[in-house]
């Protein structure tokens, strides 16, 4: 056996990817990247925006335009020439979700004083910008028990260590809270590794007590799932959801934590705490596992509330063949999605992000107050749920509800009320609600379902307790697509609502943060971070090392709870209700023969007792 | 695991009495009896005024020499205004009492100059002064003043200018009734016309 100083830190090693695949070339996925610069100009243009250069990242001007099915960026620097990339991989969605932009509200006491002239390296936020905090999310260490080769997130070895003091995240917290006119209320609470922050339950506690709602936490859940009194800590000091790193359903894609999602699933189980799967996807290496994906959370709906997908962020220097390989943008996802599900979970079915401010200006006009809004960038995320009837009947919530109908008569119902008083206001919402069941397909519509009742509930009540039971008996599956510097569109990040407070005071949207780290996210962190071996100093017996997880798999392959999660998995999609074809990649389970006991000769027995 | 809260503060503390550490990064600040780590405390801002707009050539390219100068660890903030003609950095000097990573301003100059960009130490062309990161960065983001007013729901801009201070009186009246706004009923929540509105979808 391997000792645990030889063995290989994980996920440390990054995958092997062919590159002289000759079809890459005539493959029509990628014909876009190789078209001539006049072919490109005449393609037609959809929107001018403005974007930065990929190498020396000089503001240039974008151009987004059509090309067969595609939705593509081209820019060009006078330095460095065209760049071309893939925007949106499905043009009549592009257009479906883009009449749903609308623009928020930025904040009235921006953190930051300037007015993002020299956007996007005037941030911090800035008076220009759209929206306020929808999610804050807040860097509680560095630290991280894994190595994952494609992560710029954790302290390496001799790195310094940030980690602030629980006294610095609770005023962060209540920077975030102070914001105006509407404070952050939805926190996640992330690293490196959060649960490797030693008073991580006392933070989740000061959290909740600043006066966030709703608390997650951005972990690998392997620490969790060790330590199922932990759990339930994590759950009473506050924090109901788990956002958890999970890139797919077999060891091959999911090296980071495919042996130990079992347990955290279980301590979740117990804790009463719901898990929110993350699988980034990379086409090429996971993007055949979604439709599986699905499948897996639909085994576990008693715990996992939802999956939400990321298409790969491509920050960094890479090859550019290999970038066009691995691209995946949330319209191609969403097609995988269909694909791999047998037309189970088609297109249609999904509306982008913005599209729930339809409802929410609803409530906003009912009640003459302004809401928590999501007015994010329609390109950025988009969204739907499934229903999974009591027959085991996979039903998405747009084959039962006129979306679209729905929210244009809700439009129109904002309208009408615009400068009435409360009552006329009251009565056109009551004579829009009476309307609405006329977009809900009651044939179709699950049996323990009663939709419209639930929306009276939200809507004439402000019930959103309603909302619990669709959570409970269902799945929401999310798109979030971040990005790099190839797809950079100015436009999106001012409206951006996905925020990271940073120790110095200042709030940052995520395609900054992340896009940008050497002047934004590394950079603040440094200032604030401790060098490795002042940490070393304070900290008796820590090293790099001793912060690291290493996996007995062999264990791990033995335990209850991993053959519970994966050998009895159940094939929704197979079932004749749901079309009766099996979803592409259902992980096969090949039990592992158990480890063999050694069995000690009596003789041995005896000579050993002498 | 460890409790720790802030022994790590009180360590590295305890470390640099003890002369076991010369070099801590251990200025904290105190407020309301907790302690927050500082990286800086008195550090530099330089002007360089009355730049040549064609060395500057435009926005987008002002715009990269301030993300260039960002890159600099010592740089702290940077503003390159195009149309004002100026830049403005925050940066860590070598004689700052901090074991952070410093700049001289000579270096800056340098800089610029390899940047394009030429300025200048005349007096009419340069300004420099002390700058307390606590006072005027961290401060102002984490206590930030508001700089404008959202209008309630249902105003515009315009309305609420005019109307704000009639719809604050009424506000104020309904919060603090006198006796006799109590026996009309005039404290009592009325259904109070908005603005003329929002639309959705703009």
């Amino acid at each position: 056996m391997v000792k645990k100083e030889e063995q290989e830190e994980v996920n440390s090693k990054r995958p092997e990817v062919r590159m002289d695949d000759p079809a890459s070339v005539t493959d029509p996925l990628f014909a876009p990247y190789h078209r001539t610069v006049e072919e490109m100009e005449a393609m037609p243009v959809i929107e001018k925006t403005m974007t930065v250069c990929p190498e020396c990242k000089l503001i240039i001007p974008g151009t987004i335009y059509k090309d067969g099915d595609y939705v593509m960026i081209r820019k060009f620097c006078p330095e460095h020439k065209w760049a071309v990339e893939k925007y949106w991989e499905d043009y009549e969605m592009y257009t479906k979700m883009k009449r749903y932009n609308y623009f928020g509200r930025g904040l009235d006491n921006p953190n930051y004083l300037g007015q993002g002239q020299n956007c996007p390296f005037d941030c911090g936020i800035c008076e220009r910008h759209h929206t306020h905090t929808g999610l804050a999310n807040v860097v509680v260490t560095n630290r991280c028990h894994l190595s994952c080769w494609y992560c710029f997130f954790y302290a390496k070895e001799g790195e310094p260590i940030y980690e602030p003091t629980t006294d610095e995240l609770d005023k962060i917290f209540r920077n975030l809270k102070a914001a105006k006119p509407i404070p952050a209320n939805a926190l996640q609470i992330t690293g490196g590794e959060p649960m490797m922050h030693p008073d991580i339950v006392e933070v989740i506690r000061r959290a909740k007590k600043a006066g966030f709602d709703q608390i997650q936490l951005n972990t690998t859940g392997i620490i969790l799932g060790e330590s199922p009194e932990l759990a339930k800590q994590v759950k009473e000091a506050g924090c109901g959801t788990l956002y958890m790193s999970c890139d797919g359903v077999s060891p091959r894609t999911n090296p980071k934590n495919y042996w130990e999602v079992p347990n955290a699933f279980e301590s979740c189980r117990q804790a009463k705490i719901g898990i929110v799967m993350v699988p980034t996807v990379i086409r090429g290496i996971n993007n055949h596992e979604m439709g599986a994906m699905i499948n897996f959370a639909l085994n576990n709906l008693d715990v996992v509330r939802a999956v939400n997908f990321q298409p790969v962020s491509l920050v960094g220097r890479m090859p550019t063949r290999l970038r066009e390989k691995q691209r995946i943008t949330i319209p191609g996802a969403i097609k995988e999605i269909e694909q791999q599900t047998h037309g189970a979970i088609r297109k249609e079915h999904w509306f982008s992000v913005p599209y729930v401010g339809g409802i929410n200006k609803f409530i906003e006009a009912l009640t003459g107050e302004y809401k928590y809004d999501l007015s994010i960038h329609f390109a950025c995320g988009a969204a739907t749920y499934l229903i999974l009837d009591d027959n085991n009947h996979i039903i998405p919530i747009t084959e039962f509800v006129d979306a679209a109908g729905m929210v244009d008569a809700l439009q129109t119902a904002v309208n009408e009320m615009s400068g009435k008083g409360r009552l006329a206001r009251k009565a056109i919402a009551v004579k829009t609600l009476l309307g609405i069941p006329k977009f809900i397909d009651k044939q179709k519509q699950p049996k323990s379902l009663n939709f419209s009742k639930m929306l009276m509930n939200i809507f004439l009540k402000n019930d959103f307790n309603a909302m619990g039971a669709l959570h409970s008996k269902t799945l929401f599956l999310g798109m979030m697509h971040f990005q790099d510097e190839h797809t950079y569109d100015i436009k999106r990040v001012e409206k951006c609502d996905i925020h990271y407070a940073m120790p110095d005071g200042q709030v940052l949207p995520f395609c900054t943060f992340n896009v940008f780290p050497e002047v934004y996210r590394d950079k603040i962190q440094k200032q604030y971070s401790i060098p490795a071996k002042e940490w070393q100093q304070t900290h008796a017996n820590w090293n790099y090392r001793a912060d690291k997880y290493f996996r007995d798999v062999k264990k791990l392959e033995q335990d209850p709870r991993f053959l519970k999660t994966y050998a009895n998995m159940k094939d929704f999609f197979a079932l004749d209700i749901n079309g009766g074809k099996a979803v592409e990649n259902f992980p096969v389970f090949k039990p592992k023969p158990p480890v063999e006991q050694k069995v000690v000769p009596p003789a041995t027995e005896k000579a050993n007792a002498a | 695991m460890d409790r720790r809260d802030n022994q790590q503060v009180e360590k590295t503390k305890e470390l640099e009495q003890e002369g076991q550490m010369k070099e801590g990064s251990s200025h904290f600040i105190t407020e309301d009896g907790k302690q927050y780590r500082m990286p800086y405390t008195i550090i530099k801002k330089v002007i360089f005024k009355n730049l040549d707009q064609k060395e500057l050539q435009d926005i987008p390219h002002s715009a990269r020499l301030q993300y260039r100068l960002l890159l600099f660890d010592a740089v702290i903030k940077a503003k390159v205004d195009f149309h004002k003609k100026f830049i403005r950095i925050v940066y860590n000097h070598p004689e700052a009492n901090n074991i952070k990573e410093k700049i001289s301003r000579q270096k800056l100059i340098e800089f610029l100059a390899n940047e394009g960009v030429h300025v200048n130490e005349a007096p009419e062309n340069f300004e420099e002064t002390d700058y307390d990161y606590q006072k005027e960065l961290y401060n102002y983001a984490y206590f930030p003043p508001s700089i404008r007013e959202a209008p309630p729901y249902g105003w515009t801009k315009e309305e609420w200018k005019r109307h704000k201070e009639e719809e604050e009186k009424k506000k104020y009246r309904m919060e603090h009734p006198t006796m006799l706004d109590k026996l009309l009923g005039l404290n009592k929540k009325k259904d109070v016309k908005k603005g003329s509105g929002m639309k959705l979808h703009p």
